[in-house]
């Protein structure tokens, strides 16, 4: 899941040096905290959240489909 | 693809390099290496330069690497990707998925969402104006589905010349609808109202643009009373131009004309 999710990300921003992202596994969820650079923010993020939004519903289904939960947080 | 020869110090830099020209990703990468650098022996020999051999990738070749890569990532499988490019367009088909269902999700969503995607990353190609994504052919069967209600109202206009005006549709409905009435011959479109509000307008091509849209201008002004002032004045004017086919040279022509081009 932390390859995909740095794969799409990586596609998006400008500078995918500063691509980092820590997963921190609990009891039923898996957490994936996403950093990139300040300048790269508005890419991930999108229009009225419109890109987060479509990155979160492609991991929420494919981590459903291997009968995981993950939730993707974006710190700024 | 095209190949592209660049040489330097080392092929760490030169590999570097060619990346940050290109803006080329870790999946996109592809180079053989025709000349390994030496440093010479105790500096008694002259030393030579690493030359490394890039492929450099096409628009479509990186939409296709983005997509191949990412389904990989997403754990799905399928027989074949289908992609051509036409104009400015790309179209990707994913072909024989056992995760079809999946990929579509629930009215498309799932499409939507990954289309979105491929088309943000692809933003800032100026070669690549529009990405669509197809999953073995459902956007085309939903068009089908979508044109089934209009294709009575649409043989009408053929049969009666009377431009017929549909009801508001958002961009991706009016595509089905333009594309569609495109292959008619004998019949065009055009699109009246502002924002939401916008709707098609199925006509003989008999008939001249300035001509319908006279008509329908009257209508788009009653529809759309909450507009901008700026569309207001613009519908507005057809009604105080004189009739059709009057050949005499207007001031405010060019911008009779605007509305055509909404």
């Amino acid at each position: 899941m932390k390859e995909l999710i740095e794969f799409i990300v990586k596609a998006l921003v400008d500078d995918p040096s500063e691509v980092n992202i820590t997963e921190i596994t609990g009891d039923k969820i898996t957490l994936y905290e996403l950093r990139v650079s300040k300048a790269d923010i508005g890419k991930v993020i999108g229009k009225r959240g419109r890109t987060a939004s479509a990155i979160r519903t492609i991991i929420n289904a494919v981590s459903t489909k291997q009968g995981k939960r993950a939730e993707l947080e974006i710190i700024e | 693809m095209t190949t592209i020869d660049k040489s330097g110090e080392s092929l760490e830099k030169i590999i570097k390099d060619f990346r940050n020209e290109y803006k080329i990703h870790d999946w996109e990468l592809q180079y053989e290496i025709l000349k390994k650098p030496s440093k010479g022996i105790f500096g008694l020999f002259a030393h030579k330069l690493a030359l490394v051999r890039f492929q450099l990738p096409s628009s479509l070749d990186r939409a296709k690497l983005f997509i191949q890569n990412l389904l990989e990532k997403m754990r799905i499988k399928y027989t074949s990707l289908e992609s051509r490019m036409e104009g400015k367009t790309i179209y990707l088909d994913i072909n024989g998925s056992p995760d079809s269902g999946f990929l579509i999700g629930k009215n498309g969503s799932m499409l939507d969402n990954l289309q979105y995607l491929l088309n943000r990353v692809f933003e800032n190609d100026r070669q690549v104006e529009r990405i669509y994504l197809d999953v073995d052919g459902y956007r085309e069967r939903q068009a089908d589905n979508f044109l089934k209600p209009y294709l009575s109202q649409i043989v009408n206009v053929k049969l009666s010349d009377k431009p017929v005006t549909l009801e508001p549709m958002n961009a991706a409905e009016r595509r089905i609808i333009h594309r569609f009435v495109e292959k008619e011959n004998g019949l065009r479109t055009l699109t009246i109202g502002e924002g939401e509000r916008k709707r098609i307008v199925i006509f003989s091509a008999k008939q001249s643009e300035k001509e319908v849209l006279s008509k329908s201008k009257k209508y788009s002004q009653h529809r759309s009373k909450s507009t901008d002032p700026q569309t207001k004045n613009k519908s507005g004017k057809p009604k105080s131009t004189p009739g059709k086919g009057n050949p005499k040279p207007h001031i405010k022509q060019p911008q009779m004309s605007n509305p055509k081009h909404q």
